[in-house]
């Protein structure tokens, strides 16, 4: 076989600068039972610089598994427990008065690192919500009347407990829409839980080690983005998106009046990067269809908006995503 | 004085209708008897009217059986069946009920109602009764005469009348179809072509692929494309496998999970997948070589794979046959035939 040359190399490339992608599995499974897909996720959203949200019910390792992650890689970290009185200066930063200067110094808030976990976000009203908005976006906070610049890498990584729970504040559209993926993680089997059982029982409770570095991450990033995505994948990748926003010109019109809104260019974006992403974990220098399906339900679910129709027939999201990609030709 | 004796005459005739509402004839310890219900009713009502027998076991009494009605002025609307009894005392009665009506007023006598017995015939009683008019009040206006009610059109009545229009329609539009068609110059009936079995489409659709050259031409990507659009369809018109929404390998996966057992042509079919996705997403370029391998492996997979259904042959069985015997079957092939 004779591959052409920039997709040899790029092959090649991956197949080195990804070995550590291994160690990285290694290490979380010496702490995290199970739950490979959260694990892949969280490992999508630091080689995309995406930030993360994860959703699930209290004690399923959300907050371990991301902590994990943070030993793993020797960067500064941040843990942010949201709490109904949380300020936004709380967050970000403020400016006091320094009586000995005779002038007003910032004061910078625990956001300024490189893994912020944001612990329970949505037990914070919007407003403190809000605040993470330019900082996700921006990569920059903005104190008084100065701006400053986050440190790279700069990942988000929020847990948030199901909306039924009591005292949780539903994300706003705009905040939740700046999270590249939401992983739903579930209960662990029988097995997996035995396991946790046994670790947790025993006298010492098993320690990731520090295997990646700063710029390990930063490098791989790039390497990412150097994946190839083909023009059918692309188009593939609109056709998923426009139709959770048209969905009747893709012969869904079961779902015209359930969807207030579809997914957002972001959508698009962030659907194409974390394709690239999932490829490269999978060692491979080109994006296949099975990437984007891999990734598409952590990617669109919390950017279709639901009428109230479809809360009345009981349809998900999830259901409106499986639908699409069981409708849409594969390339 | 004349309204007294009127008075009195009246109280005569009610005492005889009452005396004669029940009517007994006895001969040689057999009884007959004719009974109404009420011997005054209003006109147009229904009344009944009881014939009795008594009758020792051994002799036999024959009740009349009666036409549509008793007198000019007496009809019988419905008549029961005889309905015998047997006594302790070793006789039988034999009922038999009437429904009688009367549609002009005025005192009428029941004549005597004759049974048969053997040569002899027993009389019963006859039976005076009234008939009562309606009283009408003259000192009232007259009113207009009141239409008969309508009963609501019921299923039945509607039915015939719908399906006839409903019949009328269809042949309209029959009409119209047919003239419509003959001025297109186009077949009445349509005859549908039987569905074309999977491998053929495809091994026409590769035909076509082959002739069309387009790796020749440098369109190695579109070449790929044709190819495993190609088989994607054959396996979903062979299979019934979903595969124009599924991923190489999820159609590899429900091939696996389906009744698919060929290994050789799974392997075939899994080579042609994967360099055609490498063609069609990482810019892989084939040699000439491996272009004509994939489309020999597409040929030789729907050639492995193909439904073969194998056409009965009827066994002719070469008898002798008499001639009685030759009809026989000529009949029943015949009726086979129809």
């Amino acid at each position: 076989m004779n591959e052409t040359v920039d997709i040899k190399e790029l092959n090649d490339r991956i197949e080195k600068e990804s070995s550590f992608v291994d160690m990285i599995k290694m290490e979380m499974g010496k702490v995290i039972v199970g739950q490979k897909h959260l694990v892949d996720s969280l490992l999508i959203g630091l080689l995309s610089d995406g930030h993360i949200l994860l959703e699930g019910v209290p004690g399923l390792a959300k907050t371990l598994a991301i902590s994990t992650l943070s030993n793993i890689v020797d960067a500064d970290f941040s843990r942010i427990q949201f709490t109904p009185d949380l300020l936004p200066a709380d967050l970000i930063g403020t400016m006091i008065y320094s009586q000995k200067k005779e002038e007003f110094q910032v004061k910078k808030g625990p956001i300024f690192t490189n893994f912020v976990l944001a612990d329970e976000i949505n037990r914070s009203p919007a407003k403190v919500q809000s605040a993470l908005l330019e900082a996700m976006q921006e990569r920059q906070v903005t104190i008084g009347k100065e701006t400053y610049q986050l440190p790279k890498p700069f990942l988000v990584m929020a847990t948030q407990n199901p909306i039924e729970q009591e005292g949780t504040y539903p994300l706003p559209e705009a905040q939740v829409d700046r999270f590249m993926l939401k992983v739903v993680v579930d209960y662990p089997k029988m097995e997996e839980e035995k396991l946790i059982v046994r670790e947790n029982i025993a006298k010492e409770f098993p320690k990731a080690n520090t295997i990646l570095k700063k710029q390990n991450i930063i490098d791989a990033r790039n390497v990412v983005k150097d994946v190839y995505i083909d023009e059918k994948i692309e188009r593939y990748i609109l056709d998923i998106v426009f139709a959770t926003r048209f969905p009747e010109k893709y012969g869904l019109e079961k779902f015209s009046g359930m969807i207030n809104f579809g997914g957002s260019p972001r959508a698009s974006i962030n659907l194409a990067l974390a394709s690239k992403a999932y490829a490269f974990i999978k060692r491979r220098g080109y994006v296949i269809p099975e990437d984007v399906r891999a990734i598409c339900h952590d990617v669109l679910r919390h950017r279709i908006g639901l009428s109230y129709e479809a809360e009345a027939e009981n349809v998900t999201s999830e259901d409106i995503i499986t639908e699409i990609l069981n409708t849409i030709e594969v390339p | 004085m004349v309204r007294i004796f009127n008075t009195y005459k009246l109280y005569f005739i009610h005492l005889v209708i009452l005396s004669s509402s029940f009517s007994v004839v006895m001969a040689q310890d057999v009884i007959v008897k004719a009974k109404m219900d009420t011997t005054e009713f209003l006109i147009g009502d229904q009344v009944g009217l009881e014939l009795e027998v008594k009758q020792p076991i051994k002799e036999f009494v024959a009740i009349p059986i009666f036409k549509e009605e008793l007198t000019k002025q007496i009809e019988i609307l419905e008549q029961s069946e005889n309905d015998t009894t047997l006594l302790e005392s070793g006789h039988f009665i034999i009922k038999k009920r009437l429904l009688i009506t009367a549609f002009d007023s005025g005192y009428y006598v029941l004549p005597p109602i004759p049974f048969l017995y053997y040569s002899d015939t027993l009389r019963s009683e006859p039976i005076l009764f009234k008939v009562n008019t309606i009283q009408v009040d003259t000192t009232q206006a007259i009113k207009d005469i009141k239409m008969p009610y309508e009963a609501p059109l019921s299923f039945a009545e509607v039915f015939p009348w719908a399906g006839g229009g409903l019949g009328l329609v269809i042949l309209v539009l029959v009409i119209i179809y047919i003239i419509r068609k003959i001025r297109r110059n186009e077949p009445i009936i349509k005859r549908f072509k039987p569905r074309e079995p999977a491998h053929i489409i495809a091994l026409r659709d590769l035909s076509k692929l082959k002739t069309d050259k387009l790796w020749q031409q440098g369109r190695i990507k579109d070449y790929y494309t044709v190819l495993t659009d190609t088989l994607r369809m054959y396996l979903w018109n062979r299979y019934a496998i979903r595969t124009l929404e599924r991923t190489s390998e999820e159609i590899l996966e429900s091939l696996k999970i389906s009744e698919f057992k060929d290994e050789d042509a799974f392997n075939i079919l899994k080579d042609i997948f994967y360099t055609s996705d490498l063609v069609k997403f990482a810019k892989f370029t084939p040699l000439f070589d491996e272009h004509e391998k994939c489309m020999s492996g597409a040929y030789e997979f729907v050639d492995k794979t193909k439904l073969i259904i194998e056409e009965k042959k009827e066994e002719t069985e070469e008898i002798e046959l008499s001639d009685d015997d030759k009809g026989d079957k000529v009949e029943i092939l015949e009726k086979q035939n129809n």
